[in-house]
């Protein structure tokens, strides 16, 4: 499948997050010099450089539980704080949103449209403060240079391996449920009307060629939906109308963000820390997520004067209770990594991928790795 | 004059079809047979017995009125008449319109991927089973289905390269090849090609593709041919085509018993070009139908014309060896995600992520050059962007289909026909 997917993937999920944290923080009365604080850190941590180099990277999709730990590491990357449940509860409002801009785009290359959208969106947040927003234009700038060269049949590739990694998850959002977006069953409403997409016509028509060429016949079927003519194109550039509404934010106004879970099994969702089992996969993971995570600068936990928790959730005893109820099955099984200075986490990592080195393997990479992966932790 | 019936509805007549008794000698071969419908005209006071002679099992056999006394026999290959009083008969319908209706679905352990083509089915006779295909991730789901629909049969083939046990590859697609001699079904992901014997029991060949150091993602537009013998796993690759310059998308070919019909092979790619080829000891370029930067999603290959379906929901069918362009039909309003044409019928299946199926009715005359696609049936599968759809038998009596997310094959079987008469 596509190794270009990762940034789209990450940007587009980054977006969703934002609008969440930023309608909570609001609906929290977070006093506004510290929510923008919350939101800066964000951004700024998104758009770090030499994380963005990683990332762009040729490189195949993250599994869903290396890509949570990324972002769990984003939420946190400031002062604010979130329990496992409203974490679950943001990733999995992300999620769902993303994929369902995902299948709704008309053509496949329309999701650059989204990611623009979400974009756009970013930089307005920011646009008080140059020194992010400058970040913010050179990451454009990395999408336009990367993406829009590309043609439609790698844009369906892109889209087809971000369905594969959205396959099965059938949460149902309260806002999605509200606007007949979503079914009962966690199903998204895909409508037989509306503008078909540029490019396409209408369906219904037949036209049969002589050999010369000529147009001999034009007959008429019809299609079974109610369709009307393609809306015009959106820009692809650092600026204008994206026309799409995929990817805007649907939070801004105020709306309750819930999450219904099907299934009743109670289960302990913590963290779970890397499974000791040689897993090979696992390993090549790990160093993956290292080396993008170099990049992520994390707050110390130590000061907890300035911090504060946002609750994704009406109330504490809901997100209790939803901690408690969370289904065995939606549990994303987060790899704990810390790539701080902090000694004895470094040392658990060294021990954590020296159990992965297989007796079998020629390379004897496992050493040489972790040594780097120590390198590049201490250079932070 | 038109005529519609249903074909649930009672026929008139008692038929003996398929028994082997009253001297018929019934031939079977893949479920059609060939021999005579004995009638037995019952009911009006005498009996009578005819005799006709069908190519294909009749499907459906109607007794139009009592003044005409007319009797038309469905088949999807053809329709027949015969007129009782002096047993004349003829072909001479068009068929107009078919009305599907539900078969039970087969459940699936997992849920179909969003690929092109993503549903593969065979038949086979002997047994009286059918096998389905649908691919999730990096597992291949096949599902073996007897035909009274009694006894369903499991199992899951997953994507391994043989040396190295890290990775498991996303597969991009799994199809049965129905060759001379055998059958094989063909898994292809990003690592490599695997062939197994048809029932997906043992694995006969393993083709590695090479992992360039910085992996792109797109393949590079090589068709690999591969000799197979009728038995055992001593294939070879023995050519490697290169025509292409983009991913190819779909492969298809058409085992014609005329010796005027050249080409047997059509490939496409990702830009919408297609390559004609003629196979042999070595396989020649025929023709090469350019495309117009839109993906060439499915295509198919029948009585010398290509039909191919396109990223933006239109449906062409060319002449293959001279790239005239016979039809154009703006078929779907999203991305075409499969094509299946029943050889003996000529009816066309295709189906996108509009969620909707539609079935045409094709009739290509090589002789004189003319072609003709009609529109019969549109079927919404309700909120699902389907990403196979495969008639389940060489006539088309039968389809089914599959969608991204969807953990069922839907199946559907004609209710009901629509025919008129040529005047």
């Amino acid at each position: 499948m596509s190794t270009r997917t990762l940034p789209l993937l990450f940007i587009n999920l980054g977006g969703e997050m934002l609008y969440i944290l930023d309608q909570r923080l609001r609906a929290q009365n977070i006093p506004a010099d510290k929510a923008k604080k919350v939101m800066n850190d964000i951004i700024t941590t998104m758009f770090n450089k030499k994380f963005l180099e990683e990332l762009f990277k040729p490189q195949e999709l993250y599994s869903k539980k290396a890509l949570r730990t990324v972002f769990d590491r984003l939420a946190h990357a400031s002062i604010m704080r979130l329990n496992q449940a409203s974490m679950d509860k943001l990733y999995d409002l992300m999620t769902m949103a993303f994929k369902y801009q995902v299948l709704l785009c008309p053509r496949p290359k329309d999701i650059l449209l989204v990611s623009f959208n979400h974009m756009d969106a970013i930089k307005d947040f920011v646009k008080d403060t140059p020194s992010i927003l400058s970040q913010v234009d050179e990451t454009y700038q990395q999408l336009i240079e990367m993406y829009t060269p590309l043609s439609n049949g790698e844009f369906q590739l892109i889209r087809q391996t971000l369905l594969i990694f959205f396959q099965d998850m059938h949460i149902r959002v309260s806002i999605f449920l509200k606007d007949k977006v979503q079914n009962s069953n966690g199903r998204f409403v895909l409508p037989t009307n509306g503008p078909v997409p540029r490019g396409t016509q209408i369906p219904g028509l037949i036209r049969i060629f002589s050999c010369s060429g000529e147009e001999l016949t034009r007959l008429q079927f019809s299609n079974g939906g109610n369709y009307s003519s393609a809306l015009r194109e959106g820009s692809f550039e650092m600026f204008g109308n994206r026309v799409t509404k995929l990817g805007t934010n649907m939070y801004s106004v105020s709306r309750p963000v819930e999450t219904h879970m099907s299934g009743t099994s109670k289960s302990s969702a913590q963290h779970t820390k890397v499974n000791a089992a040689p897993n090979p996969l696992a390993k090549e993971e790990l160093n993956m997520l290292a080396r993008l995570m170099g990049g992520l600068e994390v707050q110390k936990p130590g000061s907890t004067d300035t911090g504060f928790r946002v609750n994704l959730f009406a109330t504490d005893e809901e997100e209790e209770e939803a901690l408690i109820s969370r289904p065995n099955e939606l549990s994303y099984g987060v790899i704990s990594i810390q790539a701080t200075k902090d000694q004895q986490a470094n040392a658990e990592l060294t021990k954590i991928m020296g159990e992965f080195t297989e007796s079998g393997d020629p390379s004897s990479s496992a050493s040489s790795k972790g040594e780097d992966l120590l390198a590049l932790m201490d250079g932070l | 004059m038109a005529y519609s019936w249903d074909c649930s509805r009672e026929v008139h007549l008692d038929v003996w079809l398929n028994t082997g008794a009253q001297g018929v000698a019934p031939d079977q071969i893949n479920g059609c047979w060939r021999g005579h419908v004995k009638l037995s005209l019952c009911g009006f006071g005498h009996q009578e017995k005819r005799n006709l002679n069908c190519t294909r099992q009749p499907r459906q056999i109607a007794y139009l009125s009592t003044d005409t006394k007319l009797l038309l026999f469905i088949t999807t290959g053809e329709i027949r008449w015969m007129r009782l009083e002096n047993k004349r008969q003829g072909i001479n319908f068009n068929l107009l319109r078919t009305m599907f209706h539900k078969e039970k679905s087969i459940q699936l352990k997992n849920s179909a991927s969003a690929l092109y083509n993503n549903l593969s089915v065979l038949r086979i006779a002997p047994r009286r089973l059918t096998y389905f295909t649908v691919v999730h991730a990096n597992v291949v789901n096949m599902v073996s289905t007897s035909w009274d629909g009694l006894n369903y049969s499991h199992r899951q083939l997953q994507s391994k390269e043989p040396n190295v046990a890290t990775s498991t590859s996303l597969i991009m697609q799994a199809a049965f090849c129905a060759l001379p001699s055998r059958d094989l079904l063909v898994v292809s992901s990003q690592k490599g090609i695997q062939m197994y014997e048809s029932d997906g029991s043992i694995m006969v060949y393993w083709h590695a593709l090479d992992t360039p150091e910085a992996p792109t993602g797109v393949s590079s537009g090589a068709v690999l041919v591969f000799d197979v013998p009728s038995k055992g796993s001593n294939i070879t690759l023995s050519e490697v085509l290169e025509e292409h310059k983009e991913a190819i998308t779909d492969i298809a070919s058409e085992c014609s018993g005329s010796q005027e019909c050249l080409a047997n092979l059509v490939t496409a790619d990702d830009g919408g070009n297609m390559c004609v080829w003629k196979s042999g000891e070595e396989f020649q370029l025929l023709n090469k139908i350019p495309g117009l930067d839109i993906t060439c999603s499915s295509v198919k290959l029948w009585k010398g014309t290509v039909l191919a379906g396109y990223g933006t929901g239109q449906i062409r069918l060319y002449e293959a060896v001279t790239g005239i362009l016979h039809a154009e039909v703006n078929a779907h309003a999203r991305w075409i995600y499969s094509l299946d044409v029943a050889p003996f019928s000529g009816l066309l299946l295709s189906a996108a992520e509009d969620s909707f199926v539609r079935v045409w009715h094709l009739a290509i005359t090589p002789e004189t050059n003319s072609v003709e696609i009609a529109h019969l049936h549109n079927e919404c599968v309700t909120d699902t962007q389907i990403c196979g759809a495969k008639f389940c038998d060489g006539d088309g009596y039968a389809f089914a289909v599959t969608g991204y997310d969807l953990s069922e094959i839907i199946r559907r079987v004609p209710a009901s026909w629509t025919v008129s008469q040529d005047t």
